[in-house]
């Protein structure tokens, strides 16, 4: 076992009043990795972001940090450290004293709370402000004072909640990367809440999609982006087309669904289903062609074009196919642009069949998808 | 000079003047006629420096001030606590932002009544055969009235604080509640106990709602005489007081010389509180 910083979260539900917010939930967090927290507002991902760092209490279940049970014990003596969304920094104090101050609480002498705040600061390129206040930087520089305070304790877990929803997209991509560079320099685990879906692709080792107060999935970004459980999910993380349907016949492992509209699709199903049964696939956006099927083993649709994007390394053509939602496919720009489409154009799309990929969880909730911020 | 570089001054002149007119003129006057003679029935213009050297020869100034002072800063001190405290309670252990509010409003009660009433009405309460001396003695603590709470200082300081703690509580609770709750919970998550967040983050954030309310009670207990004179019995003097009888005896310019010497005072006072608390950079972050 690491003694990174493990997290072990376990039966753990938050109720205010009447309202759930996080409902007897496991979770495992591996020490030493990114691991990223995602869902709708509402999902209860801050909640359990607060309840590692003690700011919260826990309703029931229990909290382990490197296999010690930290449910009760006091903020500030977990290992962990957090960085809040809006910093918050202390208005009065400079920079140096906001990062030196939890070495003041810690009774540590002047001096030397001078000296490690100053490394701290040079650590963030900022030691040059170090006797600014913090009203007097930007929002990115008051962010790296942030991350310089939460980090001089040499915490085990750095907490993060939406620690880049306040930056503006150019700063964002540029964190993004720092933040990921200096989990790798650390090697300590951090737990990073989020609501943007690129953003936790791109950092997580470990993905954690939530709603409702429960973990819907968890796993790399990879297995949450290419197999998503549930329809929730492959929304939620966009760059999927789900087809909803029933089960007509099932044999060897292959289910022969028809959709609403009579269209037939063959789906290699991952449990036992039976006939008459609701059956919901996955097919990824980029990997849908436009033509006529070409051979067997191809699942097609035919709609009407109703929106071009040009995406610069692919298109995005929106089809209106009659009983679904949106049918989006991500042309690449080459294959777009040797046979160009137009609006109000019918035309089939279609895909190999081993690319259907079945959906088992139930979970339908739409949640706060933002896929199209690539 | 163009008309851009005018504009501002412009613009500035309806208020300069209304300062002018209700500052100004009124302080103008009052150092004038401060160097002024009187026989103690017509002024006399004169530029005689005899008004102030008689304020600063006579020990009953001295006197006066001392008293004047122990009595602002006996209510600074309480003022401070109380309003502190209020405040505290009020906007950390409140939850209910309308609770917080009522709460709030229940403090300003007192005011919808006169000062003076709200004065008055410790007489009965503090008096020999008064309310809490009945009860004291009844319960069977002491045998004797306890003489000292009314017509004496400490009566004097109670009314101070009753009147004045709002003016305190006002600015502090004010300044107390922009403190971001994320703050104190970094703090927290520094490690920071109850009492580290009391110390480092909430009273220096506070700093400056206790200036200003520092600076309206200096302003209210060094320019009141009523209740000096009412509750003290007669006893002590307040600055203000002595000048109330000189301007009783028609001796205007030895008035104005006090008056003048009282605005210097408080003027010293107050710019000691803004030497501790840069007031402007604080309100402005």
């Amino acid at each position: 076992m690491s003694m990174n910083g493990e997290i072990l979260i376990e039966r753990v539900t938050k109720k205010y009043g009447p309202v759930t917010a996080v409902d007897n939930l496991d979770l495992k967090i591996e020490g030493g990795s990114y691991c990223c927290m995602i869902g709708p507002s509402g999902c209860g991902k801050s909640t359990l972001l607060r309840m590692i760092a003690g700011h919260e209490t826990l309703t029931a279940g229990s909290i382990k940090i490197n296999g010690n049970d930290v449910t009760n014990v006091r903020t500030g003596q977990r290992g962990t450290a957090m960085m809040f969304q809006s910093y918050a920094l202390f208005p009065h104090l400079t920079l140096t004293d906001n990062v030196a101050f939890p070495l003041k609480i810690d009774k540590v002498s002047t001096a030397e709370r001078r000296e490690r705040g100053h490394e701290m600061l040079d650590r963030v390129q900022l030691l040059h402000l170090a006797d600014r206040l913090p009203s007097e930087l930007s929002g990115g520089q008051q962010q790296r004072v942030a991350l310089a305070r939460a980090l001089i304790t040499n915490p085990q877990v750095l907490l993060l909640d939406e620690p880049l929803s306040a930056l503006d997209e150019f700063l964002r991509l540029r964190m993004r990367v720092e933040l990921k560079r200096l989990q790798n320099d650390l090697g300590i685990t951090f737990v990073h809440v989020t609501h943007t879906q690129p953003e936790a692709i791109a950092l997580a080792d470990q993905v954690v999609v939530m709603d409702h107060g429960i973990v819907e999935q968890t796993g790399s970004s990879r297995e949450i982006y290419d197999e998503p459980h549930s329809p929730y999910i492959a929304r939620f993380m966009g760059g999927q087309n789900i087809i909803s349907g029933s089960v007509d016949s099932e044999e060897n492992g292959q289910a022969m669904a028809v959709d609403f509209s009579g269209n037939r699709f063959v789906v290699s199903s991952k449990r036992d289903v039976k006939a008459g049964e609701e059956l919901n696939f996955a097919i990824r956006r980029d990997r849908i062609r436009i033509g006529s099927a070409d051979g067997d083993h191809q699942s097609a649709l035919t709609g009407i074009v109703t929106n071009l994007e040009y995406q610069g390394t692919f298109v995005k053509v929106a089809l209106d196919v009659e009983g679904h939602e949106e049918f989006i496919i991500y042309l690449p720009d080459d294959v777009f642009f040797e046979n160009p489409l137009e609006t109000g154009h019918t035309v089939s799309a279609h895909w190999p069949n081993e690319m259907n990929f079945h959906l088992l969880g139930k979970n339908d909730s739409t949640g706060n998808p933002m896929e199209d911020s690539h | 000079m163009t008309n851009r570089s005018l504009k501002p001054y412009l613009e500035a002149l309806p208020y300069a003047l209304l300062l002018v007119l209700i500052v100004g003129v009124p302080i103008a006057t009052l150092i004038t006629i401060s160097f002024w003679e009187t026989d103690g029935l017509l002024l006399y213009p004169a530029f005689s420096f005899e008004n102030y050297r008689e304020l600063f020869t006579s020990s009953l100034t001295l006197t006066l001030y001392l008293d004047t002072i122990k009595f602002t800063l006996l209510t600074l001190f309480f003022s401070m606590i109380i309003g502190f405290t209020c405040s505290y309670f009020l906007v950390f252990f409140v939850k209910s932002l309308k609770v917080q509010i009522a709460l709030f409003l229940l403090c300003t009660v007192p005011f919808w009544t006169s000062a003076t009433i709200r004065m008055i009405s410790w007489v009965p309460f503090l008096g020999k055969e008064g309310v809490f001396n009945s009860a004291v003695q009844g319960i069977g603590l002491t045998d004797t009235p306890l003489e000292f709470l009314l017509f004496s200082d400490f009566a004097v300081v109670l009314t101070y604080v009753h009147l004045f703690t709002l003016f305190m509580i006002v600015p502090i609770f004010n300044s107390m509640s922009k403190i971001s709750p994320s703050v104190i919970e970094a703090a927290r998550d520094a490690g920071a106990n109850d009492f580290d967040i009391l110390i480092n983050i909430i009273i220096p954030l506070t700093k400056t709602g206790i200036a200003l309310g520092s600076i309206f009670i200096v302003a209210l207990v060094m320019g009141d005489f009523f209740v000096v004179r009412i509750m003290s019995g007669g006893q002590s003097a307040s600055v203000v007081s002595a000048m109330k009888n000189e301007i009783d005896q028609l001796y205007y310019p030895q008035a104005a010389a006090a008056a003048v010497l009282l605005i210097a005072m408080v003027l010293i006072f107050v710019s000691l509180i803004l030497r501790v608390v840069d007031i402007r950079t604080e309100l402005a972050r």
